[in-house]
Order: C-alpha cells, then sequence, then structure tokens
C-alpha cells in the first residue's frame, strides 16, 4: 500500500515538478537546448513574477485577517443566538458554494450594473452604472478580497464556535470571571488567545490555499497584476512558446513557497499538539 | 435588539445568494436599473440550453462518484498502512504537499504526463487527475483515525485468530463507517466544485458544470450561468440537509 501511495500520492507531484524544474533549467521540453540559467535571470528579473507573489500573499493575508476579524466579533456579539439549531444550520450554507460560483454571484452582485448599484440607484445614491465604484477587476482587488472573506469568513466562524465549545472556555470564562475578570480581559486575555492558539495551524494552512486561489482572481481579478495561479495559468497556456520557461520557474518558486509554509504548517500543528498533551 | 440584527444580517448574507441564483436562472429580463426581474420564465430549464445542463451535470456525477468513492477506498485502506508506519510523520508530510498545491498549478505540472500518454482532453484523464488530486486529502482525512484505539481493536482480532481481511470486514470498516461516510462526500465535493484541474487536463473537452459556468459567463449568458450555478450548489445542500437530518445526529466523529 505504501507504494500504492508514494505511485499516486507522491511520484505524479514530484515527476511534474521534476520536469517543471528541468525545464525552467533548459534541460527538457520544446525549448530544451542543454543547461542554461538564462529563463531564471529572465523570470526572476521580470517584476510581474514578484508582482504576483506579493498581491497573492497580501491578498489571502488580507483575508485571513479580516475573516478571523469579522469571526471573532460575530462569535463574541451573538455566541448564544449562533448555537440554535437553525442558526447553526443555516451557518454552514455557505461552505455549499464552491470558489466558481462565488466569483459569479460577486460577479453579479459587484458589476457596475449588479445588485449593489442597483440598489444604490433605486436609493438615489447612484444616477447611472458609472457612479457605482468599480468593485470589479479593480485595482486594488476589492472585488476578489469580498469574495474570498465571504468564502473564509463562514468557514472561520464555525471553526471558532467548535474551538470554543472543545476548549470549554465557559468554564475558563467564568474562571476568569470569579478571580475578578472583566468581560473585556476574559475575552481579551482568555478567549483570544486560547482560541488563536488553536486555531493558528487552520490560519495558516487557509492562507497557503488562499495564495493559490484561481477562479476568484480568474473572475475578478485584473489581468495585471494577476494572483500567482493566474498568472502562471496565462504563461502556461500563451502562443509565445518563450513564456513556457518562465511559467516554469514561477512554477518552481510557487512550490518552495508552499513546502516552506507547509513545514510551518507541520512545526505549528506539532507544536500545538504538544501543548495539547 | 443589536445581536440579533447583526445575526440577521450576517445569516442573509450567508442565505441570499442561495435565492439570487434561482432568481437569475429564472428570470427573462433582469436589466440595470431594476431591483427584480421583469418577466419570470422557465425556459433556460426547459429550453434547448436544458438538454445541456443535464449533460454536464451527468459528466459532472459521472466523474464525482468514482472518484469519491476510488478515493476514499485506497485513502482508507492507504492510510491505515501509513499511520501505524515507522516513518508515518515523513507520509504525512508528504500527503499534506499534493493537497496544499494550487490544483490549477499542478495540473499544469501534470498535464505533460497526460499529453504523452494522450490522456489530455479524455474523460480518463480527468478522473485519473482529479483521484490523484484527492487521494493524499482521504489519506490525511483518515490519517488520525487510526489511532490506538483502532489499533487495540485489530490487534485483538489477530489475538482471536483473525486475518487482515477480516479485520477490515468485520472491525475497521464497520467502526469507521461515519468517518468514510464523511470522506465520501467531501471528496464528492471536491471533485463536483473542480474547475482549474478539469480545465487544464480535459481541454475543455470534458464539460462539467463548473466549466460551463465559466463558458457560459464567458457568453455573457448570465442566466444560463446561474442555473449552472444553482445545479453545482444543489448537491452539497442536500448532503448538508442530509447530515443534519440523519447521517451524523448521533455520530462523535468530526473529520
Amino acid at each position: 500500500m505504501i507504494i500504492f501511495f508514494l505511485l499516486f500520492g507522491v511520484l505524479p507531484l514530484a515527476a511534474g515538478l521534476v520536469f517543471t524544474l528541468l525545464y525552467s533549467l533548459g534541460l527538457a521540453g520544446s525549448l530544451g537546448e542543454g543547461f542554461t540559467l538564462q529563463y531564471w535571470h529572465a523570470a526572476l528579473r521580470d517584476g510581474e513574477l514578484w508582482q504576483s507573489l506579493a498581491l497573492s500573499a497580501a491578498v489571502s493575508i488580507a483575508a485571513v485577517l479580516l475573516s478571523t476579524l469579522a469571526a471573532f466579533a460575530v462569535l463574541f456579539a451573538c455566541r448564544p443566538l449562533l448555537e440554535q439549531k437553525r442558526v447553526h444550520y443555516l451557518l454552514h450554507w455557505p461552505l455549499a458554494m464552491p470558489p466558481v460560483v462565488a466569483a459569479f454571484v460577486s460577479f453579479q452582485w459587484l458589476g457596475n450594473s449588479g445588485v449593489l448599484s442597483r440598489v444604490a440607484h433605486a436609493l438615489g445614491w447612484s444616477a447611472d452604472t458609472g457612479d457605482f465604484p468599480a468593485l470589479i477587476n479593480d485595482p486594488y482587488y476589492l472585488g476578489v478580497l469580498l469574495t474570498l472573506l465571504l468564502l473564509s469568513f463562514p468557514f472561520f466562524l464555525l471553526l471558532l464556535l467548535n474551538h470554543y465549545r472543545s476548549a470549554q472556555m465557559g468554564e475558563l470564562a467564568q474562571l476568569a470571571a470569579t478571580l475578578g475578570a472583566g468581560a473585556g480581559q476574559i475575552r481579551r486575555h482568555v478567549a483570544i488567545p486560547v482560541l488563536l492558539q488553536r486555531m493558528r495551524p487552520t490560519l495558516l494552512l487557509y492562507f497557503v490555499f488562499l495564495f493559490g486561489a484561481f477562479e476568484v482572481a480568474l473572475l475578478l481579478g485584473r489581468q495585471s497584476p494577476a494572483m500567482i495561479s493566474v498568472f502562471i495559468h496565462r504563461k502556461f497556456n500563451k502562443f509565445n512558446l518563450l513564456d513556457l520557461p518562465v511559467a516554469n520557474v514561477a512554477t518552481v518558486v510557487y512550490a518552495l513557497f508552499i513546502v516552506a509554509l507547509i513545514a510551518a504548517f507541520l512545526q505549528l500543528a506539532r507544536d500545538k499538539n504538544t501543548a495539547g498533551t | 435588539m443589536m445581536r440579533r440584527l447583526l445575526l440577521a444580517l450576517v445569516l442573509a448574507l450567508f442565505v441570499l445568494p442561495f435565492a439570487f441564483l434561482p432568481a437569475l436562472s429564472l428570470a427573462g429580463q433582469w436589466r440595470y436599473p431594476d431591483l427584480l426581474p421583469l418577466e419570470w420564465t422557465l425556459s433556460h430549464w426547459m429550453g434547448a440550453t436544458g438538454r445541456h445542463w443535464a449533460t454536464d451535470a451527468a459528466t459532472s456525477l459521472a466523474l464525482a462518484l468514482p472518484v469519491a468513492c476510488a478515493s476514499t477506498a485506497a485513502g482508507f485502506i492507504s492510510a491505515r498502512f501509513l499511520a501505524w508506519h515507522p516513518k508515518r510523520r515523513l507520509w504525512l508530510t508528504l500527503a499534506y504537499f499534493p493537497y496544499a498545491f494550487s490544483p490549477v498549478i499542478y495540473a499544469h505540472c501534470l498535464k505533460y504526463f497526460f499529453n504523452v500518454s494522450q490522456l489530455s482532453g479524455t474523460f480518463a484523464g480527468v478522473l485519473l487527475a482529479q483521484f490523484i488530486l484527492t487521494y493524499p486529502f482521504a489519506i490525511l482525512l483518515f490519517f488520525s483515525h487510526f489511532d490506538r484505539r483502532m489499533r487495540a481493536m485489530e490487534d485483538l482480532v489477530y489475538t482471536l485468530g483473525g486475518s487482515m481481511w477480516t479485520a477490515f470486514r468485520r472491525v475497521l470498516v464497520p467502526v469507521s463507517r461515519p468517518a468514510l461516510l464523511v470522506c465520501f462526500f467531501q471528496v464528492f465535493l471536491i471533485s463536483w466544485f473542480e474547475y482549474g484541474l478539469t480545465s487544464v487536463i480535459g481541454l475543455g473537452q470534458v464539460r462539467t458544470l463548473t466549466i460551463a459556468v465559466f463558458q457560459y459567463i464567458g457568453e455573457a449568458n448570465v442566466y444560463v450561468a446561474a442555473l449552472a450555478a444553482c445545479l453545482i450548489c444543489l448537491p452539497p445542500l442536500a448532503l448538508l440537509w442530509l447530515n443534519q437530518r440523519y447521517v451524523f445526529r448521533s455520530s462523535s466523529w468530526q473529520g
């Protein structure tokens, strides 16, 4: 069974990455004419790759941070209500929405002639589609960020609720209150540190997923700079063969980034387990 | 009062997209600045496009069901061996990489091999690619499931003279039924929701519902795109309802 795992779980990615690396070094593929570092020089000097990486990091950090903040705010404000069976059931609904559909919904809501623009028009806040701020393909990636928030916030809220229960936060809060802590102190010094400690590995893993977000960025983002998965996808799909080595270099750089993040995630998960035992 | 208002806003945000999509798919004409459609119609569901969405949904289903079955079965058996192996940490680390990799970039890494083996643009190719994507995820789901308690139960079977086959058939599978169901549903949804890998390996020739949504958006046919989006959301909502209603009510397995 270990051979089966190596064959179907490890080998495909490993072989793909080795081929990608060889291609980027001129040792494989249609442009392979012997070892060269020219593609690496060209790709690393190309500002677009770094812009894409920085943009992906910024958008995913912002989405994780804002979702976590929103989830904490709603948890503290509405926790008893969130425990109600029907409410708890409805909280799961957004998990049934894949990124493709979320991107489409945002496309229909946030666009210049979208639902929000129509509401603004009905309220007399805008006279025409041009008055509504551009939230699709906008330079600040607000449409992408809002959609990623729509996808991650419900997940974080449910996760926090689960951790709240499993950490027996009610009892901890009661204990802190008997020692004289106020509601604000309990939140700041007990609930937030304990819950954040438990959420850290998931937050990092979610950051990794958002970093490679594709569908939302493809539909709602800009052509340039694009998020890294869109950047790599476009480079691979261009008719210009000279773009292929750049796409391969970008893939290797992305893979290195993922390796580092997964190593950090496993370390965090190990620390969490050690702290738990 | 403020708390209830905040919660109502949050729930509205969560639920409104699921009301909006059917409304858009049933709209005959819904142009700016109308807040509601001018007319309602079933034509998108019943007309010529109706045959397309039925085929797209059938393709999605024909991919998701075998992928979910194969990944769940292979992931369950693999996790049993990997979780109790001396090098379990290494296997766990290796299983995380394909899971964390962006599926579309993963697909580009695999594309050369699929081209060479003439699997690109074929149903079998997309099926294999989705299995390669979801199999490590299934292993991760089951990895912590095979704990000391499971080990003790399996050892007890051997002590009583049972074989490994008996252990799987009579003990491991029956006690893992909730975990197997959760894994099956999750892998089914990953396959059902998949876009990037399917578009790269399928070359647009294997038309699933997610591929159809993007295609309809590209054609500015938002009504039919909404229809396809409704169909994508339908199985997960049904599973959610089933989950709430029947399956895991008494289960303690959290996945």
